[in-house]
């Protein structure tokens, strides 16, 4: 537990809305061992992107508000950090991409100018990089092109070929998967510990979506990166993660090891989701979907938000916020069927 | 199957309509908030109070008009003078006040009539497109070539010196970008599923046109107007500036600035006072009209 | 290439539009109620002086050959004479034209470094102190009339503090610098007469200055909506969460992305600060064609108000071309077809 990269404890996040108040995040809880790829699966809203743009607090606030919890890296919480620390957190040990490759780059900037700038601002000396009045002397353009090299192997290393020359283009000359692995470069550039990914495929064809989470995957290997991968696809969890954890609305509900999940799932919740995914072996008309809505975050149920929708709902449910009840090794369900500490 | 779509078509307009009030009652409160906007509209409102009051409350009501006072000619501002007088004697302050429904006459006049000439043209042009489209927005677009105030001196020295004139003059240059909205706007409405609609069961073009699009298309022209109103009244007062609009002894704001021109600054107050008055009434329709930009255009504040 | 092209096709529609201002301006100037020549001659003049006039200026013409007449002429660069002066409209356009565009400019030019930085501000801090004290500031600048605030900063920065000459260009007792654009600013520094640019500075600055605020309100508002707009866009969020410093992400991504909007408005407002400029003149006393306009008009002389309109119509034209062509520099996406 000590030497986790990331710790998240207990995180509450609000929102504050013109019909009231937002619970977004009602206490999430989530360990990330250094050299895991950890999955973050849960249906649209439950909040998984939300935990994810918490950790490098990039979240707007107001109207959002974090009132609980800790986001422990490496033992340091990252909410007691100023914004300048915080700002020197994400250039130095996070890197960070997202869904839409074609709206993560700035159009009007060649790939040259974001990667570099990439490059030398997630370096040791932030005050070192020559702004726009310094860029002109002879110094500072060697320390450009000094970037500009590094940027060129970066694009190598996630498999552009022809860096030098199209580090020259402009975004939209590049199609999305090479966009996303721009993207994926810039968020390298630093040596990152961490790299959350927030549904880095959704937006792109299903055979280039195989290319990127194949690039991650060795990616991981290569550098020794810990990966947190958001995504509702639980095909994509099973192919490319070591561990995953469930978010049910706001909560994580369940954490385990990839193979534990699917073959032993413990939450009626992760229970139902796995029943809920076609596979080869599911008949025509099998398919299962769980009865029900996903809650409100205005108006939650009390207790464990899945209740009113449990088939195996007990009396405590609908008062009790469930705690962490482990069930093997590095398997936990926050769930009143396995107490806490069994 | 037959059940529910009955159902879902009053659900629908159900739904349609307490959407319309939730939004309604929205930016009532995003209004009401708008401290600016409030401030804005009470001085506003007190500025029409004062345009109806004012023949009744000022001191010399009849030099508003062509009266003198030669004895009393350019004192300073006193108790019995509040503003001073100006070079035949005339009480500023009167003057002053007896303007201000003279301002606004003139301001909502020219935007009228802008909106009236140019949301026709406009809605016109696209709605009926080609050729009509074509000659109608070149036309547009030579109106457009040239600042306004150029042309509206240019077309108010031909027609004769005096408010009237200045305010035909202003509203005929000042059509084209009501004329350019309203067809972006028809152009865009016309391909919305309520128009395809109406086209099914036959409406002519006019209701078509009146009753389903242009309807849909009023609050960015309501923008528009608030936030041109306040160039109007400045490009009128200009206007009189300049000796082209409202000539003496009329109460009217610029001519009263171009009249104390000659004796600013030894005779400071004749020409300060009017100024002071266009700016309240532009500065405080400016803190109305852009807190009605926000809460009609949410795009625009966030 | 493309580029060319595409400036050569704008350059050749303007032709038609010219054309149409043109017959606007000669259809306004012939509708007069008034006399012009009557006016020009004086009430003395006899009936065979006025009609030598009358011949002289080519009224006694049909209308529509007058005004082929006059687009001939244009075409030739003969755009006719003052009744009054009798000096050649295209050389005393040529006189006072520089003059009106060094005052707009100056104005665009001040306008957009207040009213940008005003804009970012505004966005950073939106709905919170900054944010507001900007907007009041902008709407209470953009309410005075030009020319009552033109004659008050005269008074109190000119007359009593003595902070600035309290009108023209350039002293009349001194030489201006060798004409070489006519605008005084460039001018002094192609000459590197450095004492020259400060005193041209030094009288341009207030009435560009006053002239700047009719378009601060609406540069402050459109760089603040379009900041706001791109500092929701998913590249700000990457950029950020990379660890891109906030100043770098402001400073270089974001307000390269919000200008292309707060250009648009720049180039609306040329047109609005260009007419402006003509009331600022007269108080001023800047020798642009402000002064020739309003004595044109007020004495319905319409040779000059017709140049007049061309030439401005050309100007703005231009300006919104450059606007495309620079639209097109700050975004690479755009081809011109």
């Amino acid at each position: 537990m000590s030497d986790a990269l990331l710790d998240i404890r207990d995180l509450h996040l609000e929102f504050d809305t013109f019909d009231g108040v937002a619970k977004v995040l009602a206490g999430v809880n989530l360990t990330i061992e250094r050299g895991d790829v950890v999955g973050l699966v849960g249906e649209t809203g439950c909040g998984k992107s939300m935990t994810a743009l918490a950790i490098p607090r990039l979240i707007r606030m107001p109207p959002g508000r974090i009132n609980r919890g800790q986001i422990l890296f490496k033992g340091e919480d990252l909410l007691q950090r100023q914004d300048s620390a915080m700002q020197e957190f994400r250039a130095r040990h996070l890197g960070m991409i997202f869904q839409d490759p074609a709206t993560n780059l700035n159009p009007l900037f060649t790939i040259r100018e974001q990667l570099v700038d990439a490059v030398l601002y997630q370096q040791a000396n932030t005050r070192s990089v020559p702004g726009r009045w310094r860029g002109f002397l002879p110094s500072a353009r060697q320390i450009r092109r000094d970037a500009q090299r590094r940027a060129i192997e970066l694009m190598g290393l996630v498999g552009i070929p022809d860096g030098e020359m199209r580090i020259h283009d402009y975004p939209h000359q590049f199609s999305g998967g090479m966009r996303q692995r721009v993207l994926i470069a810039m968020a390298l550039a630093g040596e990152p510990d961490l790299l959350i990914a927030d549904e880095p495929t959704t937006a792109l064809d299903v055979t280039i979506q195989a290319q990127i989470l194949r690039l991650i995957r060795s990616l991981v290997r290569q550098l020794g990166l810990t990966v947190l991968l958001i995504t509702h696809n639980l095909g994509v969890v099973a192919n490319t993660c070591d561990k995953v954890a469930v978010m049910y609305s706001g909560r994580v509900i369940e954490q385990a090891p990839v193979r534990d999940l699917f073959h032993s799932p413990a939450h009626p919740y992760t229970q139902g989701l796995i029943r809920a995914v076609p596979s080869g072996s599911t008949s025509r008309g099998g398919l299962q979907g769980i009865p029900g809505l996903i809650p409100n975050l205005i108006d939650p149920p009390e207790g464990c938000r899945f209740h009113p929708r449990c088939s195996q709902v007990l009396d405590h449910c609908a008062s009790q916020v469930p705690g962490p009840g482990s069930i093997g090794s590095g398997h936990l369900a926050f769930c009143h069927l396995y107490p806490e500490g069994a | 199957m037959v059940e529910t779509s009955s159902k879902s078509l009053q659900q629908l307009r159900s739904e349609a309509r307490s959407a319309r009030r939730e939004n309604l009652r929205r930016s009532l409160y995003r209004f009401r908030s708008n401290t600016l906007s409030m401030i804005g509209l009470a001085i506003l409102l007190f500025i029409i109070f004062i345009a109806f009051a004012a023949p009744f409350v000022v001191p010399f009501p009849e030099d508003a008009g062509g009266a003198t006072h030669f004895l009393d000619k350019l004192l300073p501002p006193s108790s019995e003078h509040p503003f001073g007088t100006d070079k035949v004697g005339r009480d500023i302050f009167s003057r002053v006040l007896m303007g201000t429904g003279l301002a606004l006459q003139v301001g909502v006049t020219i935007i009228v009539l802008a909106t009236t000439i140019g949301v026709t043209i406009g809605a016109v042009a696209a709605y009926f497109g080609g050729a009509v489209d074509d000659l109608l927005m070149r036309i547009t677009d030579i109106f457009l070539t040239v600042p306004a105030l150029v042309l509206a001196i240019a077309i108010s020295a031909a027609l004769g010196k005096g408010i009237i004139n200045a305010m035909i003059g202003i509203s005929l240059v000042w059509w084209p970008g009501f004329a350019r909205l309203t067809r972006s706007l028809v152009l865009s409405l016309r391909e919305e599923a309520f128009v395809e609609a109406a086209y099914g069961i036959g409406a002519s073009h006019m209701r078509i046109l009146f009753r389903h699009i242009l309807p849909n298309a009023v609050s960015p022209i309501i923008i528009k107007m608030t936030t041109d109103f306040g160039f109007a009244v400045l490009t009128a007062a200009a206007l009189g500036f300049i000796g082209i609009g409202a000539q003496p002894p009329t109460p009217e704001w610029g001519a009263m600035i171009e009249d104390g021109r000659h004796y600013f600054p030894e005779e400071w107050w004749v020409a300060t006072f009017p100024g002071m008055a266009i700016w309240l009434l532009v500065f405080s329709w400016n803190l109305l009209g852009d807190g009605l930009r926000d809460v009609l255009d949410p795009r625009a504040r966030r | 290439m493309t580029l060319r092209l595409y400036l050569a096709r704008r350059v050749l529609m303007l032709a038609p539009l010219l054309l149409g201002l043109s017959l606007l301006t000669f259809t306004i100037s012939r509708l007069v109620p008034g006399d012009p020549v009557g006016l020009a001659a004086g009430p003395q003049a006899s009936v065979e002086i006025r009609e030598a006039l009358r011949v002289q200026f080519g009224l006694d013409q049909p209308l529509p050959i007058q005004y082929l007449n006059y687009i001939r002429g244009v075409l030739q660069g003969d755009w006719g004479r003052s009744l009054y002066t009798r000096r050649d409209v295209i050389e005393a356009l040529g006189v006072f034209f520089p003059a009106t565009l060094e005052l707009t400019l100056a104005a665009v030019i001040l306008a957009t470094a207040l009213g940008v930085p005003a804009g970012v501000i505004s966005a950073m801090y939106r709905n919170r102190i900054p944010d507001h004290i900007a907007r009041v500031i902008s709407l209470f600048f953009v309410s005075f009339p030009a020319f009552w605030l033109a004659m008050i900063m005269q008074t109190v920065l000119g007359r009593h503090a003595g902070l600035v000459p309290i009108g023209r260009r350039f002293p009349v007792i001194m030489t201006p610098p060798p004409q070489v654009t006519g605008l005084y600013l460039v001018d002094s520094l192609l000459a590197l007469d450095f004492a020259a640019f400060s005193i041209a500075l030094n009288h341009i600055l207030v009435p560009a200055l006053v002239l700047s605020f009719g378009a601060l309100a609406s540069i402050t508002r459109i760089t603040r909506a379009s900041m706001i707009e791109i500092l929701e866009r998913d590249f700000v969020r990457s950029a950020r969460a990379i660890g891109i410093p906030e100043r770098v992400v402001i400073g270089k991504y974001v307000l390269r992305n919000a200008f292309i909007a707060t250009l648009t408005v720049i180039s609306l407002n040329f047109g609005w600060l260009m007419a402006g400029a003509i009331l600022i003149e007269t108080i001023f006393d800047w020798p642009g064609i402000g002064l020739y306009a309003v004595h044109a008009s007020l004495s319905l002389d319409f040779q000059p108000i017709m140049g007049i309109t061309i030439v401005y119509g050309v100007l703005f034209s231009l300006v919104n071309i450059l606007t495309d062509v620079a639209y097109g520099i700050l975004d690479p996406r755009i081809r011109y077809g």
